[in-house]
């Protein structure tokens, strides 16, 4: 089967410092992949830059075979990959419906959408909340809503960066949990998560990024029970 | 007191805060999106002026007879024009400055103002153009000895203005459309990762901005018939006033910014002195300033979550 998905020999900069190097990533269509990586190893990087936010400097991202460097970031947006970025970004000025709406195909959803009501079935809490500005939700909260906005165009790739990041261990754990019947629908998910544990008991695959560049990969359980993985992502167990 | 006065006043300012609130709006939607203050607008203002008078000339001249028809003929033609103005300009002049320092845009706006302005006094000349008044009329409350009038252009003014931004408030608050220049306004690099054309958007806005100039310069000329290539400058910054005023970047303020302020210079003039009533219009600003930085429905500069 073909890829669904693929970065080959990626090289990114800004400036002078380079993020990436020579990264090669594939995933194939209905998998869950991870990247995991320590602070600073490049990992937002890597999937900001398929938005071309910054433009790679070498190698192709290609995404249902077609090349996403050479276009702009609104249309990647509309091809069928949505993003979860890190710090959530999500509209706080805007009510959590409108939030939700933005994340339609064209940003044009409207309130009777069938995905925004499968959304809040997913997340009852989004509903109960829908005309309150986003920024006067919890974190967990607004980790849920740039979730759900993600999936509002029914991505075939969704990228999540850092779900758990600042969560406390049942949010994470609601939100694992609510992720695994998202992949189960059939979408293809991207993860990238410094809580390796977490994440490889999540994923099929995984990739280590180490300074910009891919050090080991391998299937979730290999990962986790590499002794190199071990001590350095997993505290040492 | 007068109380005929005090009406008299109300009614003016009314109908002149009206005319700063449709400016303002170009000034606090481009600095909402982008941040930038277009010192350009007041001079789109007066291009539309000329473009009202040459354009209503020019129907007459045609043989067009009906008053309402050539109104709102000369209306739809300067809208349109005004905003390819507009459009061009931020092409043109912004653009490619968008990912420069803050202060390039800036000085390329004065520079498209001076432009602006040098351009209407080659092409149309110095002296002060005038146009003959079209509705005359108006209603009056009141006995011969104390009265007031509401002139039926006033009532225009006040009217079309209403619609005008309510219509606006519409589009930015309930459509789709209004939730791609909000979204773009708070994090344009998310906007566009989630599919929004935010070049195509912050244009639009400029477009938007210019439109709503054109209807006030339209409006303005047929009440008052004469204006020069120089009244974009102090009406511009009249109306930036009010948008600083009410909150650079809101909406509301906008509109709210433009009514007080029309409102204090009118009242100040009707009842102790019409030379310095820019002076208490400024000192409104300034008073504001100390106490609100922000405006008065201004959000402050930093949300954070
Ligand atoms: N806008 C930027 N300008 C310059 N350097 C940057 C920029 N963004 C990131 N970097 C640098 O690129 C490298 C990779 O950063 P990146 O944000 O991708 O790391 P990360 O793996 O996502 O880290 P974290 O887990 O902390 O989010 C870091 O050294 C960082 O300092
Ligand atoms: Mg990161």
């Amino acid at each position: 089967m073909s890829n669904l998905f693929e970065v080959r020999n990626l090289d990114v900069c800004y400036g002078p410092v380079q993020a990436l190097r020579d990264v090669n990533v594939e995933i194939k269509k209905g998998e869950i992949v991870t990247l995991i990586g320590a602070n600073g190893a490049g990992k937002s990087t890597l999937l900001m830059s398929l938005f071309g936010q910054p433009k790679p400097k070498n190698g192709s991202i290609r995404f249902k075979g077609e090349e996403l460097t050479r276009l702009a970031t609104h249309q990647v947006g509309n091809l069928g990959i949505a993003l979860v970025p890190e710090g959530r970004r999500v509209f706080s000025s805007m009510t959590i419906e409108e939030n939700l709406m933005m994340g339609g195909a064209g940003c044009t959803a409207d309130k009777d959408d069938p995905v925004l009501a499968h959304v809040y079935e997913l997340f009852p809490r989004l509903k109960e909340r829908q005309h309150q500005r986003a920024g006067t939700l919890s974190g967990g909260e607004q980790q849920m809503l740039a979730i759900g906005r993600a999936l509002m165009s029914r991505p075939d790739l969704l990228l999540l960066d850092e779900p758990s990041l600042g969560l406390a261990p049942l949010v994470i754990k609601k939100i694992f949990e609510t992720l695994e019947m998202i992949a189960k629908e059939g979408t293809t998910i991207f993860l990238v998560e410094q809580n390796a544990n977490y994440a490889l008991k999540f994923a099929d695959r995984g990739y280590v990024l180490v300074n910009g560049n891919i050090k080991l990969t391998g299937s979730g359980d290999e990962l986790l029970a590499d002794p190199e993985v071990r001590k350095a992502y997993l505290g040492g167990h | 007191m007068d109380f005929h006065i005090l009406f008299q006043q109300l009614v003016n300012g009314l109908t002149l805060g009206s005319v700063y609130g449709l400016i303002a709006v170009g000034y606090t939607m481009v600095y909402g999106i982008i941040g930038m203050i277009n010192f350009a607008h007041g001079d789109i203002y007066m291009i539309s002026a000329y473009l009202a008078a040459i354009f209503m000339a020019l129907l007459f001249s045609f043989g067009l007879d009906s008053v309402p028809l050539v109104i709102v003929c000369t209306l739809m033609i300067t809208m349109a024009i005004t905003a390819v103005y507009g459009w061009s300009i931020e092409h043109v002049a912004y653009r490619p400055l968008r990912n420069s320092t803050r202060l390039a845009p800036l000085i390329s706006a004065i520079g498209v103002s001076l432009i602006l302005q040098n351009y209407a006094q080659i092409s149309q000349g110095a002296g002060t153009q005038s146009v003959p008044t079209l509705i005359e009329g108006a209603l009056r409350f009141g006995d011969d000895n104390a009265f007031f009038q509401i002139t039926y252009m006033q009532m225009m003014i006040i009217a079309v203005s209403a619609v005008s931004m309510g219509a606006l408030t519409f589009l930015i608050q309930r459509t789709a459309y209004g939730r791609k220049c909000r979204a773009t306004q708070q994090d344009r690099t998310m906007a566009s990762i989630l599919g929004i054309n935010t070049d195509f958007t912050i244009s639009s806005v400029f477009v938007i901005g210019a439109i709503m100039a054109a209807i006030a310069g339209m409006l303005v000329t047929l009440t008052y018939g004469s204006f020069d290539f120089y009244v974009g400058f102090i009406v511009g910054i009249k109306a930036f006033t009010a948008a600083v005023l009410g909150g650079i970047g809101s909406l509301p303020g906008a509109m709210l910014g433009g009514l007080i302020l029309g409102l204090s210079e009118s009242l100040f003039s009707g009842f102790i002195n019409t030379d310095y009533k820019d002076v208490f219009a400024f000192s409104i600003l300034v008073l504001v300033m100390i106490f609100k930085p922000s405006g008065l429905l201004g959000k402050p500069l930093v949300e954070k979550v």
